[in-house]
């Protein structure tokens, strides 16, 4: 059975992005090897972590560490041909495709394991069963969600540093993160209310940026990104 | 393959460390987080500077004219509140039925209103609580011409009533 059937039912409206519309990525493919090689070095450094997050809280953690079973995935799935054409053929967002397949692969692992009759194998990941696609795909959504957050607040908050505006960057996290007025804000950093506001809105609008950024090269559509933010939003949601 | 085996988990707990998911979820919703996008608009051309902010005439013969002279009910605080109840109903038609540049000029009347609210009667207006009212006056307060924008940072620093 391939990744792509991985989806135990057919992608609703929400999850299916137009295959033209797939930006970067696409763009990447069409540049041959070294697109892939950008599109591969992309893939590990943004999905990685998520990943390896996913599995270290999974049942699947008895396989291996999260670093040598996303590694192990990477190279088994990124060095196929036509990963990234059947990614887009799937019509679903990258990390979805991503997870369906380690979770496929952490599958083959858990069979072949077993088959080998690895000693070393703990009895428990061999007597687990494998977790629901559905559960899987909700749990990575939200660590998916919040790596995406942290990395688009890392790349903002470089590029406000670059552009001479950390105290902006600053105000922003003390605004939404910490919860300070801006009153307060205007009276910690010496500044009126009306430039609180305005610094704030500065940093804004480049996290905002960034958001779009990594969101658009996962697959979404210009038009989807308002909706896609609150499925992030809903998937960050406690309980 | 050698690319593949050198992923580095410590980054991924390190930066769970950086940021919990409650915070990734306040940062998230820091997109959505616009008290009044015509405000939005405002304060995004105030800091670029490209002058198409409303004049202090524009804002004085505004919505806030319809129960009298806005700077002696408002400015000076001689306002009732039929005339605020006046000149909020304008500003709401203004907002309405006006087009975009007429729009904000409603958005930040209404901003004046509340700030005006806060300065003299210690109440809320429009907004909906102290945070919302923050937001309002100071994305207000970085398009307003400069007095007005006075009786905006006034009011972000005034204690509201209790009951309020």
């Amino acid at each position: 059975m391939s990744d792509t059937t991985a989806r135990s039912t057919p992608p609703s409206k929400r999850d299916s992005f137009p295959a033209t519309q797939r930006g970067w990525l696409v763009a990447q493919l069409g540049q041959g090897a070294e697109g892939l090689s950008r599109i591969n070095a992309y893939v590990m450094q943004t999905y990685a972590e998520p990943l390896g997050n996913y599995v270290a809280g999974s049942s699947f953690r008895s396989l291996g560490t999260p670093a040598d079973l996303v590694s192990g995935f990477f190279a088994s799935r990124l060095a196929q041909p036509a990963y990234f054409e059947r990614w887009i053929e799937s019509n679903l967002p990258l990390r979805r495709w991503l997870i369906n397949g380690f979770l496929f692969y952490l599958q083959e692992e858990l069979r072949r394991r077993k088959a080998d009759r690895v000693e070393a194998m703990p009895s428990s990941a061999v007597d687990e069963p494998a977790s629901s696609a559905q559960t899987a795909v909700e749990e990575f959504d939200r660590l998916w969600a919040a790596s995406m957050v942290r990395s688009a607040a890392t790349a903002a908050r470089e590029r406000c540093t670059q552009e001479g505006f950390d105290t902006h960057w600053q105000m922003f996290e003390r605004h939404f993160i910490k919860g300070v007025s801006y009153a307060d804000l205007a009276a910690e950093f010496s500044v009126t209310g009306g430039q609180s506001a305005s610094m704030v809105r500065t940093a804004s609008i480049r996290f905002r940026q960034a958001v779009v950024d990594l969101l658009l090269k996962d697959g979404a559509t210009e038009e989807e990104l308002d909706d896609e933010i609150a499925r992030l939003m809903m998937a960050l949601r406690p309980g | 393959m050698n690319d593949f085996q050198e992923q580095d988990f410590s980054r991924a707990s390190d930066a769970g460390q950086t940021s919990s998911m409650p915070e990734c979820m306040r940062l998230l919703a820091s997109l959505g987080d616009e008290t009044d996008p015509l405000l939005s608009r405002v304060i995004d051309r105030s800091r670029r500077r490209d002058g198409l902010l409303p004049s202090r005439s524009a804002i004085e013969a505004g919505p806030l004219s319809a129960p009298g002279c806005p700077n002696t009910l408002f400015f000076d605080g001689a306002a009732g509140d039929d005339d605020f109840t006046l000149a909020l109903l304008a500003c709401e038609a203004l907002k309405d039925s006006g087009n975009s540049a007429e729009r904000e000029l409603a958005a930040l009347s209404i901003a004046i209103l509340e700030a005006s609210s806060i300065v003299y009667r210690r109440r809320l207006l429009v907004s909906t609580s102290s945070r919302e009212a923050d937001a309002r006056l100071a994305s207000a307060a970085a398009g307003l011409p400069s007095a007005w924008a006075r009786l905006a940072h006034a009011a972000m620093r005034m204690p509201l009533r209790a009951s309020a």
